[in-house]
């Protein structure tokens, strides 16, 4: 008992350091400038608080609309155990990544001119308009799910709970649509861009490996909690997951190699350069890795090796979004960008920040509870039967 | 009639006068810098063998900082220049991103940074009919490289000048056709073409705004579409666990049928 015991105070050591740096980094960066507190410049002016805390946040909580989509609109029950987590991580996320584009924006407290001067030719106004409203949906299909053991809320939460499905498509709709504009950022770059990730399909590329992202990132989330609290949805449903990003990933490659095939591209997959190993490197994590985990029964019967496939799958897509805005920008921008520690303490604590109110949620809102009077299996009859 | 600026880069004789009328004009501190940055909107990059090349911006006829700008902080105005509002501006950075010549800068030493460009003195002159600083100090006191007018005429006068002297000029007028045209337009020597001179010649005749203008026009299309497809197979998948209990329960009925016949 005492060895875990002392492993969770040193990641709260750990935790608190990071959180000390991030305020120092905060401080800096609002009271002397972008300029004084990161490594931005004229040639490279989007960081990690964008290509990481941004552009992979979002597709990190694109589990909440993949997961209520399976379960609400394609009916399959089963899964229902981890609506709770996700949709709460995927609020979460959106909160986070608002919060966190404050940080990046250089007039932060105009963050709302979009939603009032907008310009509708701009694929960033896109973005922050859905981003916006689709965290409004979570709030609405969260508070449903948390708020009911309330005696006041009561009445909205049953109101809530009958245009639950509303809820649900709508999510979908602006998710596929601002999944999707995060890509669409990238299309009016085409000289800017390494040929390997710059597509005129980028948007569509976006959208597919966020549902793959969703389905990971819900493996890996349910794993924490595992390890963190205790609490677990059945290990069948989550290997099911697995199998479903595997399948998303797959075909992707299969569209995006081709894509490489058309353009006559293959031969920068070969040439020894930095981006052709990162190309290596994102696709072995994304699509090789949970691919040959999937398809050996017997790994894939264990705990570790589900959230082996899951963890692999996170990192991939994270080799994903920040080669895109990394690395492929990188390739024709004139000087070599390393984020400060400022914006890394800064990434580092929003990060931490997640963790923790993951956490307080695991433990107060009975997240991996099915409630009873919703006449649903419970989780040991769902598990069984997926086995 | 939009006005627009020739900058013909054989005549230049490097003085730099357009730079410090540019900052004169524009109230930017500091002298004259060598690299474009937010107290720089032009300067002179010397190539060699006494060719200099001016930098600003190309006030583009479709202007992609405009295009994808969230709140339309920049913008462009009927008489040529690409300008900027920094009421609207949130500070994203997407038109740095997105400029296919790297044109804005950033104030990055501030807490709160505004965008930096040339606006080819769109407020001070422009407005009022006078031509912009840096072309009027090149013709009263340079060398009379940088003309200004309108853009027909002075993309006219251009290729009078390849047509009359070809052995001088590159045969390109630089800003014709990039990226749909540009309000600011070069003529480069013929022995040291615009390729040797760092601009960017692969840049494609087509305005870079319809690359998202392609996607983000799709979307009035597909929302009802796909909207549709899933209103249908929540419908589809609901039903479905309906009739098997609807079954279900027919079953009970039917056997307590059964079981009343045999009473």
């Amino acid at each position: 008992m005492s060895k875990p015991k002392f492993k969770f105070t040193f990641w709260r050591v750990v935790a608190a350091l990071i959180l000390i740096a991030g305020a120092v980094a905060t401080y800096q960066r609002f009271v002397y400038g972008l300029g004084y507190a990161t490594h931005l410049s004229d040639d490279f002016p989007w960081g990690i608080w964008i290509g990481f805390d941004v552009i992979s946040g979002v597709g990190l909580a694109a589990g909440g609309f993949t997961i209520t989509a399976i379960v609400y609109i394609f009916n399959l029950k089963k899964y229902h155990c981890i609506v709770k987590p996700t949709v709460l991580t995927a609020f979460m996320g959106y909160v986070l990544v608002g919060t966190a584009l404050l940080w990046d924006l250089g007039k932060y407290y105009d963050i709302w001119h979009p939603l009032v001067f907008g310009n509708h030719h701009s694929a960033m106004f896109e973005l922050a308009v859905c981003v916006m409203s689709y965290t409004g949906v979570l709030a609405l299909e969260f508070s449903s799910i948390a708020l009911g053991k309330f005696k006041w809320f009561r009445k909205p939460v049953n109101f809530l709970k009958s245009t639950y499905i509303v809820l649900v498509i709508l999510g979908v709709l602006i998710s596929t649509l601002h999944q999707s504009s995060l890509g669409t950022l990238y299309v009016i770059v085409p000289e800017k861009l390494h040929p390997l990730w710059y597509s005129r399909l980028l948007p569509i590329y976006f959208f597919f490996t966020a549902v793959g992202a969703g389905l990971s990132m819900t493996v890996v989330e349910s794993y924490l909690s595992w390890r963190g609290m205790g609490h677990e949805a059945p290990l069948p449903v989550l290997a099911n997951l697995v199998r479903g990003m595997v399948v998303i990933q797959l075909t992707y490659f299969v569209a995006m190699f081709e894509g490489l095939i058309v353009n006559h591209k293959l031969g920068y997959l070969v040439d020894g350069s930095f981006e052709s190993g990162m190309w290596w490197l994102e696709i072995t994590l994304w699509v090789f890795i949970p691919t040959i985990i999937a398809f050996r029964k017997k790994w894939l019967a264990t705990r570790f090796g589900v959230f082996a496939a899951g963890f692999s799958g996170v990192l991939g897509f994270l080799m994903n979004r920040l080669n895109v805005s990394m690395t492929a920008f990188q390739w024709s921008a004139k000087v070599k960008y390393m984020p400060s520690w400022q914006e890394v303490a800064v990434s580092a604590s929003f990060v931490v920040v997640s963790f923790i109110i993951f956490g307080f949620a695991v433990k107060y809102f009975d997240l991996f509870e099915e409630e009873d009077h919703e006449g649903h299996e419970s989780i040991e009859e769902s598990a069984v039967k997926a086995v | 009639m939009p006005k627009a600026m020739l900058v013909d880069i054989t005549e230049c004789v490097g003085c730099g006068i357009c730079a410090k009328a540019c900052k004169k004009e524009q109230k930017l501190p500091g002298p004259v810098g060598k690299k474009r940055d937010w107290a720089n909107y032009t300067v002179l990059r010397p190539e060699g063998d006494d060719v200099y090349v001016r930098e600003l911006c190309m006030h583009c006829t479709d202007p992609t900082c405009a295009s994808v700008c969230p709140v339309s902080a920049l913008h462009k105005t009927p008489e040529g220049p690409v300008v900027y509002d920094f009421d609207l501006c949130i500070g994203c950075r997407y038109c740095m991103m997105a400029c296919p010549f790297g044109v804005p800068k950033y104030e990055w030493q501030k807490p709160i940074p505004r965008i930096r460009k040339c606006i080819m003195c769109y407020d001070t002159r422009i407005k009022k009919g006078l031509p912009t600083a840096c072309s009027q100090a090149c013709q009263e006191d340079g060398g009379g490289a940088t003309y200004f007018g309108e853009r027909a005429d002075l993309l006219a006068e251009a290729h009078r000048r390849i047509k009359e002297n070809p052995d001088t000029y590159d045969n390109h007028v630089y800003g014709e056709h990039e990226v749909g045209g540009t309000n600011v337009l070069f003529l480069a020597p013929k022995n040291k073409p615009f390729k040797s001179l760092q601009f960017n010649t692969k840049l494609p005749d087509e305005a870079l705004p319809e690359l998202t203008w392609q996607v983000l026009n799709k979307i009035p299309v597909i929302i009802p579409v796909w909207a549709t497809f899933l209103t249908g197979m929540w419908w589809l998948n609901n039903r479905k666990v309906e009739v098997e209990e609807n079954q279900g329960s027919k079953k009970i009925r039917d056997e307590k049928l059964e079981g009343g016949d045999d009473e």
